[in-house]
């Protein structure tokens, strides 16, 4: 597919999620002006990345009065970030950040949004109760979209984008899909084993980034809603009423009777000879891999250059994990899907860039993110270290992008195997202790797994 | 919520469970019952029933002289007929081993407020009663006084020794079952620094499985200090909690404060006696294990290995106190002081300051741009 004023996807990607280049900034022409993310002279690229977070810096500090103030309790202002070397000064907000809004309420959560915000969200009209009806007004009015986590310590992470921050995050994903893996056709198949309606993370970023497709040509589970209700009962147990039960028994009857829908999908698109772009949990697919390896059935989606991204990690399933090399190896033989075609992202709701898996495992970063890996007393340590994962994104407008995670990892300079450009993590990305569950694989997978093992 | 949610949940884990049975029979028939035989030829395998452990004569934490001592008034200020302060079935608040300990702790002295009086039962219990899978995990309901005797047991009676001996120095107090989910650091912990333990651990794997994926049933304790209700974590011994990286529990902390749970506790019961619901919650998770007698008892060695680890991490750090204080300071980390946020009124005050200097600014520049 070209670029440009080629194929019918990317016209639809530049309509929806591009910027006319007279209004782009310095983290925009990273983005928007750059084919290969992971083919970027370095020293070029830390110099853009430099400029973009010093610009990013302090666009927020002129215009978030509660960031403004962080930065005043530390005593860094602008003029106190000059290079990279001054990067580390840069206050960084923790990421339970988002949840911090004092109650479900919409207004309080309004009012949170509004104090918490770089950008005037405007005056509130919302009339109602619920939060889930509360988030659809917000994603409109802020013209962007707004996500949720799975809420497992009691509480939703909610994480809002405004328009210019919406743009930016689906165009580097749709970039990344379309041009980072396998040249991809225009009649594409997208193909997601979960429900487009949804605020929960993952699901809703699928959803939206879906809209650069046709009706034929993406295909989800179901269309049955996972309102933050559900999600709640799901992950706490608490329900309003029977309601939401019923409609979480749905669901998952849903759900189960849709994994053996996509089976047969599956089948179809590759009988067809369509090219597929399957986006998934790395334990959902291997227990697809599970069933069909039960009942026999392979795949060869490689012939039409189909390929798989997972994302989400194995959260509390981690000792079924197997290295992704040996996932890769898995797909190839079950589905057919060549090894090179399979690529883990790492991501997380705050970041507007995503590391993509190379062939060899190693996980690159988009060169506008600063990463950092911090000690225990949140001290930088150097490369090759294992620690907490922190990163500055001049890619947040809404919001100051500069988060630090709970994740684990351990970052290398460049990638010791492939040629690609960027700072690399090494797969093995987890959870620090203490540190509260995220995301919403996990949840994903209890959906499927309550259903899946009465068959 | 009440029984039948705890039934109904309780009953979930049972799919899971007998996955250990159907995917592994020969762990069944080979190795498991010739070793229940073996147990039940040399008598060793306890019988069924609310009854006292026909083992050791002598207490854990106090002397059979101690327990002499415990005179009749000591008896009758232990004895209480209200709601959750009363004696019950399998919580003997008056039984002499009880008041001797509730005694010796300051159940009677003036001079130790009730909260640290509720301090030292939790921690005497956290300290004492060490938890068990090998010795307890198929035997039968221990009540309060046989705890203290066997000086192991699980969760059901450690946190029932608590509430008996919080009852005997005047403290309401009552158990709890909550549904617990462990969170991700947990599996990240144990499959990275345990995984050789892991690996030759069915049981382990299958109780991660079922604690981590879906969540399941585990017992704790209430008692009324200071007009609240403080829950307490006994089962969570420091040298287990320290080798998976967690805080060490102290009264007050849920679950979820201490690294053991994902989300906020959800109670699906509260009771006060070893009533017949607690008794068939037992039965039923004993019983089964009565075919995986061997896997269950190697599972001991692997969480002694866990509590050798958890003892070498404290000591290393100087100390309970020490490793608290570690702890406190890296967890504390995680969620730096923020400023308040500020009113709606300061943030419009704000904008409108930043936007009379931005409009200034860009009012300078043109003028040189004029010139």
């Amino acid at each position: 597919m070209e670029k440009g004023n080629g194929g019918i996807l990317w016209k639809r990607t530049e309509e929806l999620f591009g910027k006319p280049r007279e209004q782009w900034k310095t983290v925009d022409e990273m983005i928007y002006g750059v084919d290969d993310y992971f083919n970027v002279p370095k020293e070029e690229g830390n110099r853009k990345r430099e400029k973009a977070i010093k610009e990013a810096f302090a666009f927020h500090y002129q215009n978030n009065l509660f960031y403004n103030r962080f930065c005043e309790d530390r005593g860094i202002t602008p003029e106190d970030i000059k290079t990279e070397k001054d990067f580390p000064k840069i206050p960084m907000m923790p990421d339970t950040f988002f949840k911090d809004y004092p109650s479900e309420k919409p207004k309080d959560v309004y009012e949170w949004l509004y104090r918490a915000s770089s950008v005037d969200i405007g005056e509130y009209d919302f009339k109602g109760k619920s939060l889930q009806k509360f988030l659809e007004w917000a994603e409109n009015r802020l013209k962007g979209i707004v996500l949720h986590s799975s809420g497992t310590s009691g509480k939703f992470s909610i994480m809002f984008r405004d328009e210019e921050t919406y743009r930016r995050f689906f165009h580097v994903i749709a970039k990344l899909l379309m041009f980072h893996i396998i040249p991809v056709e225009d009649d594409l198949h997208l193909v997601y084993p979960g429900t487009p309606k949804t605020f929960l993370a993952m699901g809703h970023v699928v959803a939206t980034a879906s809209k650069i497709f046709d009706d034929e040509h993406m295909h989800f589970l179901t269309d049955r809603p996972m309102t933050m209700e559900i999600v709640k009962l799901m992950s706490s147990g608490q329900a309003e009423g029977l309601k939401q039960k019923l409609e979480l028994k749905l669901l998952q009857k849903a759900m189960a009777k849709g994994q053996y829908t996509l089976l047969h999908l599956l089948e179809k698109l590759e009988k067809e000879k369509q090219q597929v772009c399957f986006l998934s949990f790395p334990f959902q697919v291997w227990d697809m891999m599970d069933i069909m390896e039960k009942e026999g059935i392979t795949l060869d989606l490689g012939e039409t250059n189909s390929f798989m991204v997972t994302a989400g990690g194995w959260k509390i399933f981690a000792f079924k994990k197997v290295t992704e090399d040996k996932f890769a190896s898995r797909v190839e033989k079950i589905l057919g899907i060549p090894k090179e075609n399979y690529k883990d992202a790492y991501g997380m709701s705050e970041m507007n860039g995503l590391a993509l898996s190379c062939e060899k495992r190693y996980k690159h970063l988009t060169g506008w993110i600063y990463p950092q890996v911090l000690d225990d007393d949140l001290e930088p340590v150097g490369f090759g270290e294992w620690g907490r994962f922190a990163f500055l994104d001049p890619a947040g407008y809404g919001y100051p992008g500069f988060i630090m995670t709970g994740d684990r990892v351990k970052m290398l300079e460049e990638c010791p195997e492939c040629g690609k450009t960027g700072v690399v993590l090494e797969s093995e990305i987890t959870r620090m202790a203490g540190a509260e569950a995220r995301g919403c694989g996990d949840l994903m997978r209890h959906l499927l797994a309550e259903e899946l093992g009465k068959k | 919520m009440g029984s039948w949610a705890l039934v109904k949940e309780s009953m979930k884990i049972l799919p899971a469970m007998s996955k250990l049975f159907l995917m592994r029979p020969s762990l069944i028939y080979k190795e498991n019952l010739p070793y229940l035989w073996h147990r039940l030829k040399n008598h060793t395998l306890p019988l069924d029933g609310i009854k006292d452990n026909p083992g050791p004569t002598t207490y854990v934490g106090v002397t059979d002289e101690e327990i002499a001592a415990v005179t009749k008034e000591d008896i009758e200020k232990a004895t209480y007929t209200k709601e959750n302060l009363k004696p019950t079935k399998g919580f003997q608040v008056n039984a002499p081993p009880i008041v001797a300990i509730a005694k010796k702790l300051g159940a009677f002295d003036e001079n130790v407020s009730r909260r640290e009086y509720a301090e030292r039962v939790f921690n005497f219990v956290r300290d004492n009663i060490k938890i068990s899978f090998g010795e307890d995990m198929a035997g039968p309901y221990q009540d309060a006084v046989s705890i203290l005797r066997s000086g192991v047991g699980v969760c059901f009676e450690q946190s029932a020794l608590a509430v008996t001996l919080a009852r005997a120095g005047g403290i309401p107090a009552r158990c709890k079952i909550d549904f617990i989910k462990l969170p991700e650091s947990i599996a990240q912990v144990v499959t990275t620094k345990y995984k050789d333990l892991l690996d030759q651990s069915p049981f382990f794997q299958e109780i991660l499985n079922i604690f981590g994926g879906q969540g399941g049933p585990h017992m704790a304790l209430e008692f009324y200090v200071d007009g609240k209700w403080l829950c307490g974590e006994t089962a969570l011994e420091d040298d287990v909690q320290a080798a998976l990286g967690n805080q060490l529990a102290e009264i007050g902390d849920e679950m979820i404060a201490i690294g053991m749970d994902s989300q906020r506790p959800i109670t699906l019961m509260r009771y006060g006696s070893a009533n017949f619901t607690i008794r068939f919650m037992k039965f039923m998770m004993s019983k089964p294990m009565l075919l995986l007698l061997k896997t269950v008892d190697e599972s001991e060695k692997y969480l002694n290995i866990l509590k050798a680890d958890g003892e070498k991490i404290i000591a290393e750090a100087g100390g309970r106190e020490k490793y608290k204080e570690m702890m406190r300071k890296k967890l504390g980390l995680i969620k730096p002081e923020l400023p308040e946020m500020p009113s709606v009124e300061e943030i419009e005050e704000f904008r409108k300051r930043q936007g009379e200097i931005v409009v200034s600014v860009k009012t300078q520049w043109n003028s040189v741009i004029d010139l």
